[in-house]
Parts: structure tokens; C-alpha cells; sequence
């Protein structure tokens, strides 16, 4: 029985990109109507390009922007915008871990007290001796030193900052963690130790993940759904399994299909898409990914598809995704 | 482009409409009376009274302020306190002279200016780099009347080589030998405002070189096979001008209104001396007419500037 | 087959504030014959894009040449002069950047800045000849409206399509080598696919050096590979060779620790630790602190490159099956 933690409901992000003095506002479509559920335990992975809104998919469901229209629904409870209403309830229990674990460590102060920080402000738990004692545990959980607190961030290598950003999204013992491109900055030989610690940490603290990334093979392992996003919306959605057997989605074959493998073997005749990525500015009317399409026909110029589930949990925004047979007839 | 430079100068006109207006009000809140340097004693009270209207310093301050605007848009400034000539004849005499002033100085600091930066860029931390800062240090930061009584000491006083001060020497000569009279004199205010010039062209093309130079652009460029000077002249000089060009604008928008200290000193008959002139003469009028200038030059030479970067940065959309 | 490009025992470091002297590539060889396309593979640091700058003689200014020779076909390019190098760049041998965003110069025409080299090369080509070589290469490599696209500036072009300039840029000269530094790096995944296309299209004119951290791409353009580590080459091969019998523990370790698209969710493999700075790189083997079989003499002993198979060359204390003798750093 699966659980839902967390919910979006027609989330939408509007970018004002002002007006001029003779032009009417533009906006950029960054996230458009995105539906989904978290559930328990779950590793729940987005994979898109740029301009697919799933960066600024992690700030709205975290708060750290205002959406547009929708609501992000925490175990039943509505925190849309919770920032301004209250600090102290919900948001600690979702945490963000960024790309870069250099940018968002301050190069002056030190690893310990940047863990600590959350733990003070919050005030989780109280007393120096108790949370140096707090931070030394989580500095453990990652798999640094407890010595290591009093080193600087320059002294620590990038596996080793990642580390130490996952300690500090850890440090208010959230539920849910969303991981933002979170290896994409590290050596692959260094990927692989921080993905193993993920999956560990999840085991080991009932951890629920968003795990958002570019790189599909990284997204396909680490998940136990995948979310397939484009221009701001969703194009499929399935568990991992499924999406990579069935692959309804034009835009999801493509994508699949672009990631150079490792192998010698003779590789699979690959589905080239032709053209640009649009801007989110001015998204194609009619289905966003017509552009590009290769089995694109005149329906999808004209008319925007919903995001049909066509089978139990497998969700598909394409007027031909209905079955494996009746795609692009 | 017609657009924006249609925004451009509404903006540019409202910033004029400020600095003017604020000038007028300081002027006339300042602890001093005109009217006791503008009347002789010796003249009867009708005549007083009859001067008095005349600069119509018998009204009210708004309605004073009203009947400047009113000129200003037909092209009138009034009348000089001290002479009774009219401000825009005195201001039209005087500007030529700032602007030759101002042609010779800034032609002569971009011409010395920018090689000399691109040669500090490309010595980075050399020897002739730390020289060259240290002159750069030595010329921003050293007090302008203090160099010029140096030059003055120097060449017009001890070698003798120039005029100590004027702009030519009267009565003028004709022809060829006005125009050489004229270019002796200017050769030590010229020299002076070009020292303290000359250091922000050195510092601001000497930093934005650099800047490029690390660009992975001047890597693609060499990779091509560019030799160095081809990388500079093609790939750097053009994308470093931009904050140059920047200073420069400024320096030209802010000299018009004089270099008040030098051309005092030396007795040039530009605006800046006016100024001065003025200042002490509580000529109102000529000072209101003064700061108009230079308003309008900070203006115009904005725009201009704004207009040179956006050719040379084909990134800056015009009109967007 | 006429080797092209030829590192043999090539060595170089950097100078830091102090004046002392850092050893990053060590004892570099290994050759790219005519036609083929090879691939440098390895982790930040390890060297590999100070291998291709070599090449090109662009290093930075702290760049200390220690030893070696780079050999174009058969003469030494580190006993060339400026202008004999100048020469070569962009002729001969021409290199892409990672960054496409700002490997462009902003303040020029696309069209201006493909056909520079062109005109810095062959300078009796007429105005008319360059304009028309331009729109030529970016037929070539894919832009449409080719004739609009050359009046254009860097800032109007999408990031796939910048580096498909910057491709044509390379290109327009024929080289006979082009160097790919990370070229798709930076690019979508779906864009990244249309620039591979492009690259495996063009590789039958000249020769390609790929060097990229990803495997991926390895596989998918060349035919042999380097792989280094913390500056030296610690396996090279035929691609079947270090993808498919990798003998090195850094190459089996790496190719371990990717997560593919066939993988499972078992635990993935892990080479624990991280790299190693300049700073502090071993005294033997660079890889040994992290390397599950290392032996005592691996931490003092710089280990031998052995040949194991016909081009299969491993720098390892560890013995393999087919291994030969102790092969000879100089008749490679």
C-alpha cells in the first residue's frame, strides 16, 4: 500500500519578464499544470533539458518561489506559499540538495557550524555541546570524520562538499529530500559513492527522494519513477520499469535513445531530433513537443493533448500515446 | 533604435528639467544679495528700482522661477548681473574655447591611453606593467592645481618654453600664427588635464584587457592560428573598449562644464573659468546658463555613448 | 597507416608562486594515426585537456615543459617557432572547446569568425570565395538558411547550434587533425545526440581526438582510447579492448561505476576516495591509494607500461594474461 506524502496540483510558474514601455508583458512558461504524487519511500526522478521547468519544478514545491496558480499539498496539509505563512511548521521536513556543493557553502566558516546553522536557527535542539555532538552524528551519516568539523570548505574535495551539503539538508531530519542535480557537478569515479550513499540514507531514514537530473542513466538508476518533463510540462510518467520497456512518448524514445552507451556493440539505430529546444517564452501552441516531433501530424499543431493515464499509473501527454501499436498512425 | 532614442532623450530632457531647476533654488536660497553687487550706491533709488525690475529681482522666487522656464524654451537666458550681455552670447563665446580644450585632451589620452593599457594588459605583473601602474596610481590620485602650478613653474617660469597663462596673446595675429599662438597656449592646460585623463583610459583598457584576455573567445582566436597583434586588434580591443568608452563619455560630459581649477589657473577663457568668474561675481544668471551646458553635454554625451557601445556590442539590442 | 601525432615520453608541470615545479603529465605515449579517431578519457585533473593544448602549444604562461617530444607527422611540434605554430593551428590541426556560450566572440559575425581562418591561411582568397567557403561549412554541418546565419551574431544562435559553428570554424581549413575538447559537455542530451551525429559524419576526412570524461561518447566516435589518471596514460587499446577486457583497476573500477542504461539497482561499484590534486600525487603509482590490489612497490615504484595485446598497452605493477616484456617507452 502505497502512501502519498506529498502532492502537486496544477502547479504553474508564470516568469514576469516585465514589460517595455511599448510592448506587452512576456512570460515564460516554466512549469504549466504539473500534477503529480510523492509517494512513501519512493525515489520520484525528473529528467529533462533546459527550459523543462524542473529546477524551478524543486523551488516551488519548497517554497522558495511563489507559484503562479496550483498547491503543493504536504501529508494532507495545503503549503503553497507556506514561507510567508509559517516557517516553523511543515518546510523543514522537506529539504533541497543543490548542484553545487561549492556555491552554496560559505568559504568562511566552517563545515561544522554550516550543519549546525539549521539546527540553531530552528532551534531543534539546544545547548553547543548537544549540537556539535548532532552535527558530528550527521557528519558520520555521510561518510566524513566527526574531526572534519573544524575544516574549512577549499579543504574538502567535491564529493566530499556534496557530502557535507547532504548533512546539512539533513540536519532538520526531513522526510523528503529533493536532490537538484545533485552529481551532475562530480567525477564519475566520485558519482558513484555519493548515488550509493543516497540509496543508503533512504534505507537508513525512511527517506522519501525527488531526484531531478539531466543525465537519464544516472535519473533511471536511483528511481523508482521517472517523470519525463518538457517546455514546463509533463510528458510521461511511469514507474522506471515501465517507462523505459513501453516508452510511449515520442519525446521519451528520443531522449532514451540520445544517451551515448558504454558498449561496443553495434548501436541501436538512434532517433535524431531535429532542431532547437523552443523557448519557454513562446511555447509551439498545440502540443509543446511538435516542433521536434517525428511522428508529429496535424492534430498536434492545433490541438494541446492532456496528460491521459493509459495504464494503471503510467501517465502519457501525446494524442498517439495511447498503446505501444496506435502511436503515430 | 528611433525609440529608444526617443526614450533616451525624454529621459534625458526630465534630468536636464531637475538639475536646472535645483540650480535655480540653490542659487536663490544662498546667503548672498545680489542686488547689493548689481546696484552702484552712487546711482539715484529710480534708477535702482528700474535695474532692479529689469532682472526682475522684485518678484517673488516662483514667479522668478516661471519667467526663467519661459526663457528657456524660447532660447533666452537673460541677462548677465555683472555686464547686462546676454547669457547665451557669453556662454556661446566662451564654449569653443572648452571644447578645443576638451578635443585635444581626449583625442590625445585615448590615442597614448589605450596602447598603453594594451601594453599593461599584455606585461601582466611584468616590470613595465608595475610601472606603468604606479604612473596610473600617481596620475589619479595627484591634485589637479598642484600639477598645474608644477607645469606652470616648470615650463613657463623656468624654461621659459611657454605662456603662463591666457589663451592667446593680444592683440590677436592673423592667420597661421593665431593658430599657433592659440596651440602654445594650450599646450599646458591641455597637458595637464591629460595627465589625470590619460591615467583612467590606462587603468580602465589595462583592466578590461585582461578581463579578455582570459575570454575562451582569444583561445578559439589563437587556435585558428592568430598571431597576437591579430588576436588584439580583432578579438580583445574591440570588447575591452567597452568600459573605455564608458569613462570617456563621462569624462567629455563632465569637462564641458569646465575644468573649473585648470583653466582657472591658467587664465583659459573657456566655461570653467567662467564659472569661477562667476561664482565670485554672483552672476546668477551666466551660472544658471552655465550648469544648463553642462547638463546638456552629460546628457548628450550619455546618449552618445550608449549609442557608440550598442555598435560596437552587437548584444545590446537597440529599441528592445 | 602514417602516425599523424605522436606523444613520446612527454612531460610537463606547472610553476607555482614559489617557483617550484608540479609534475602533471608524466611521461606521456601514445600516437593517432592518419584516419582513425582516439579517444582521452579520464576524471578532472588527470591531464587530459593539458594533452590537447600541448598539441596546439597553447598552454598557460606556468606551464613548464619538462621533457619529450609531441611529433606531427614525424617533426617535433615543441621545437617549433611562433610562427611555425601559428601556421599549424587551425590548418593542420584545428580544436572545439566545451563551452560554446563563450568560445564565440560576441562582438562578431558568425560568418566573420568562420572564415578568419580562411583568410589568415589563405590570403589570396578573394572576399567572394571566403563567403562562399562560409556557407558551404554551415551547410555542412547542418544550419539551415545558411546565407541569413552567417550575418548573424553568437548571442542569436542556440547553444547546438553555436557549437556546430564552432564546428565549421574548425573545419573550414580541412585540418588534418581535429581536437574535441568536451565538446558536447555542455549541451542537452537530445542536442548532444545531433552534434555526435554531426562529428561521426565528419570524422572520414580527417583524424579526431576526443577528449571527454564521458565513456559514452568514446564509445560512440572512436576507435582507440587513452585513459589517464592524475596525468598518465594508465591504459590505452583498441575501443574493444578497454570497453570490453579493461585490465587496469582504474579502468575496470570507472567503467564499474557508471550507472548505465542496463544496469540493475544493485549497489553500484565505487573506487573509494577521490582525485588527487596536483599537490599531492603519489610517488609510484598515482592510482594506488585508491586501487584495491596495490602492492608495496606500487607506492614507490613508478609502475611499467606493458603490452598485453597488438596495441593494448597497461602502466600497472599487476601481471596479465599475454603480458610481453616490460615494453620500451621509446619504440612505441
Amino acid at each position: 500500500m502505497t502512501t502519498t506524502i506529498l502532492e502537486a496540483k496544477k502547479l504553474t510558474k508564470y516568469f514576469d519578464l516585465g514589460a517595455g514601455l511599448f510592448r506587452p508583458s512576456k512570460y515564460v512558461h516554466a512549469v504549466e499544470d504539473v500534477s503529480f504524487e510523492l509517494y512513501q519511500s519512493e525515489t520520484l526522478g525528473i529528467v529533462g533539458e533546459s527550459g523543462s521547468g524542473k529546477s524551478t519544478l524543486a523551488r516551488l514545491i519548497l517554497g522558495l518561489i511563489e507559484s503562479s496558480s496550483g498547491n503543493v499539498i504536504y501529508k494532507g496539509k495545503d503549503i503553497t506559499g507556506w514561507k510567508r505563512a509559517s516557517i516553523h511548521q511543515v518546510p523543514r521536513e522537506i529539504q533541497m540538495v543543490f548542484q553545487d556543493p561549492y556555491a552554496s557553502l560559505n568559504p568562511r566558516i566552517k563545515i561544522g557550524d554550516a550543519i549546525a546553522e539549521p539546527i540553531t536557527a530552528h532551534k531543534v535542539i539546544k545547548g553547543h555541546k548537544a549540537v556539535r555532538l548532532e552535527v558530528e552524528r550527521l557528519l558520520e551519516l555521510v561518510g566524513l570524520q566527526p574531526e572534519m568539523y573544524e575544516r574549512y570548505p577549499h579543504e574538502f574535495s567535491g564529493g566530499q562538499r556534496q557530502r557535507v551539503g547532504i548533512a546539512r539538508a539533513l540536519a532538520l531530519r526531513p522526510k523528503v529530500l529533493i536532490c537538484d542535480e545533485a552529481v551532475s557537478a562530480l567525477d564519475v569515479s566520485v558519482q558513484a559513492q555519493v548515488l550509493n550513499l543516497f540509496n543508503q540514507l533512504k534505507k537508513q531514514l525512511n527517506l522519501t527522494y525527488i531526484f531531478i537530473g539531466h543525465d537519464l542513466s544516472v535519473v533511471k538508476y536511483i528511481s523508482n519513477r521517472i517523470m519525463v518533463m518538457y517546455l514546463g510540462e509533463i510528458m510521461e510518467l511511469a514507474s522506471t520499469k515501465e517507462l523505459f520497456e513501453k516508452r510511449l512518448h515520442p519525446y521519451t524514445q528520443a531522449l532514451i535513445s540520445a544517451v551515448p552507451e558504454v558498449t561496443t556493440k553495434p548501436s541501436k539505430k538512434r532517433i535524431i531530433l531535429e532542431g532547437d529546444i523552443p523557448s519557454p517564452v513562446n511555447p509551439p501552441t498545440g502540443c509543446r513537443f511538435c516542433t521536434r516531433c517525428f511522428k508529429a501530424q496535424d492534430i498536434c499543431r492545433k490541438q494541446h493533448p492532456e496528460l491521459k493515464q493509459v495504464m494503471p499509473g503510467h501517465y502519457v501527454r501525446c494524442h498517439f500515446g495511447m498503446d505501444e501499436e496506435g502511436r503515430g498512425k | 533604435m528611433g525609440r529608444l532614442l526617443l526614450l533616451r532623450t525624454s529621459k534625458g530632457l526630465l534630468t536636464i528639467f531637475v538639475s536646472i531647476t535645483i540650480t535655480f533654488f540653490i542659487l536663490r536660497f544662498m546667503p548672498a544679495d545680489p542686488i547689493s553687487i548689481l546696484i552702484d550706491p552712487k546711482m539715484g533709488p529710480e534708477v535702482q528700482a528700474q535695474m532692479i525690475r529689469r532682472f526682475g529681482l522684485d518678484k517673488s522666487v516662483p514667479e522668478q522661477y516661471f519667467i526663467f522656464l519661459k526663457g528657456l524654451v524660447t532660447g533666452d537666458l537673460g541677462l548677465s548681473f555683472k555686464n547686462q550681455q546676454p547669457v547665451i552670447e557669453i556662454i556661446m563665446q566662451k564654449l569653443p574655447w572648452t571644447l578645443l580644450l576638451l578635443f585635444v585632451v581626449v583625442v590625445l589620452s585615448l590615442l597614448v591611453g589605450i596602447p598603453i593599457g594594451v601594453l599593461a594588459a599584455r606585461k601582466q605583473g611584468k616590470f613595465a606593467d608595475k610601472l606603468i601602474n604606479f604612473m596610473v596610481t600617481l596620475g589619479i590620485s595627484v591634485f589637479l592645481p598642484f600639477l598645474a602650478f608644477g607645469f606652470l613653474y616648470i615650463f613657463a617660469y623656468y624654461f621659459k618654453l611657454f605662456p603662463t597663462g591666457g589663451a592667446y596673446t593680444p592683440p590677436p595675429k592673423q592667420g597661421l600664427a593665431y593658430y599657433l599662438d592659440v596651440a602654445k597656449h594650450a599646450v599646458l592646460p591641455s597637458l595637464t588635464l591629460f595627465c589625470s585623463h590619460v591615467a583612467s583610459v590606462v587603468l580602465y583598457t589595462r583592466n578590461s584587457m585582461i578581463d579578455v584576455f582570459n575570454e575562451d573567445y582569444i583561445r578559439t582566436a589563437y587556435s585558428k592560428g592568430l598571431n597576437e597583434p591579430m588576436v588584439i586588434r580583432y578579438h580583445a580591443l574591440k570588447n575591452a573598449m567597452i568600459p573605455t568608452i564608458t569613462v570617456t563619455g563621462l569624462m567629455i560630459g563632465t569637462m564641458v562644464g569646465g575644468a573649473v581649477m585648470t583653466e582657472t589657473i591658467f587664465a583659459w577663457p573657456g566655461v570653467g573659468r567662467l564659472i569661477y568668474d562667476s561664482v565670485s561675481a554672483m552672476d546668477y544668471p551666466v551660472l544658471q546658463g552655465a550648469f544648463l551646458i553642462l547638463a546638456v553635454s552629460v546628457v548628450v554625451m550619455n546618449i552618445i555613448t550608449d549609442l557608440v557601445i550598442a555598435w560596437l556590442d552587437p548584444r545590446i539590442k537597440l529599441g528592445g | 597507416m602514417s602516425r599523424l601525432i605522436e606523444f613520446k615520453n612527454y612531460s610537463m608541470g606547472f610553476r607555482d608562486e614559489d617557483g617550484r615545479v608540479h609534475n602533471l603529465l608524466d611521461n606521456i605515449c601514445f600516437s593517432i594515426e592518419e584516419g582513425t579517431a582516439v579517444g582521452i578519457v579520464g576524471e578532472s585533473g588527470c591531464g587530459k585537456s593539458m594533452t590537447s593544448l600541448s598539441i596546439m602549444g597553447l598552454l598557460p604562461p606556468s606551464v613548464v615543459i619538462q621533457g619529450g617530444e609531441i611529433l606531427y607527422k614525424g617533426t617535433d611540434l615543441l621545437k617549433k617557432s611562433k610562427t611555425e605554430m601559428q601556421e599549424i593551428r587551425g590548418k593542420e590541426i584545428a580544436m572545439i572547446f566545451q563551452e560554446p556560450m563563450t568560445a564565440l566572440n560576441p562582438v562578431h559575425t558568425i560568418g566573420f569568425q568562420i572564415g578568419e581562418a580562411l583568410k589568415i591561411h589563405f590570403p589570396d582568397t578573394s572576399k567572394e570565395d571566403i563567403q562562399k567557403a562560409v556557407i558551404k561549412q554551415l551547410e555542412l554541418v547542418g544550419i539551415p538558411n545558411p546565407e541569413a546565419r552567417a550575418m548573424q551574431y553568437p548571442h542569436q544562435f542556440s547553444g547546438g547550434m553555436r557549437q556546430r559553428a564552432m564546428i565549421a570554424m574548425a573545419l573550414i581549413c580541412q585540418p588534418k587533425l581535429l581536437i574535441a575538447d568536451e565538446a558536447t559537455t555542455a549541451l542537452d542530451v537530445t542536442i548532444q545526440a545531433q552534434v555526435l551525429d554531426l562529428m561521426k559524419r565528419l570524422k572520414e576526412s580527417g583524424s579526431l581526438m576526443v577528449v571527454t570524461h564521458n565513456l559514452g561518447v568514446v564509445a560512440e566516435l572512436c576507435d582507440e582510447v587513452v585513459v589517464m589518471y592524475a596525468g598518465r596514460v594508465v591504459e590505452r587499446g583498441s575501443l574493444e579492448a578497454i570497453l570490453d577486457h579493461p585490465l587496469h583497476p582504474y579502468t575496470k573500477g570507472l567503467m564499474a561505476a557508471i550507472p548505465t542504461m542496463t544496469s540493475g539497482d544493485e549497489e553500484l561499484y565505487t573506487i573509494p576516495g577521490s582525485v588527487p590534486n596536483i599537490e599531492n600525487f603519489e610517488k609510484g603509482c598515482r592510482f594506488s591509494p585508491r586501487c584495491e590490489y596495490c602492492l608495496d612497490k606500487c607506492k614507490d615504484d613508478v609502475p611499467p607500461t606493458k603490452q598485453v595485446d597488438d596495441r593494448h598497452y597497461v602502466q600497472c605493477w599487476l601481471t596479465f594474461d599475454g603480458e610481453g616484456a616490460d615494453y620500451d617507452n621509446n619504440n612505441s
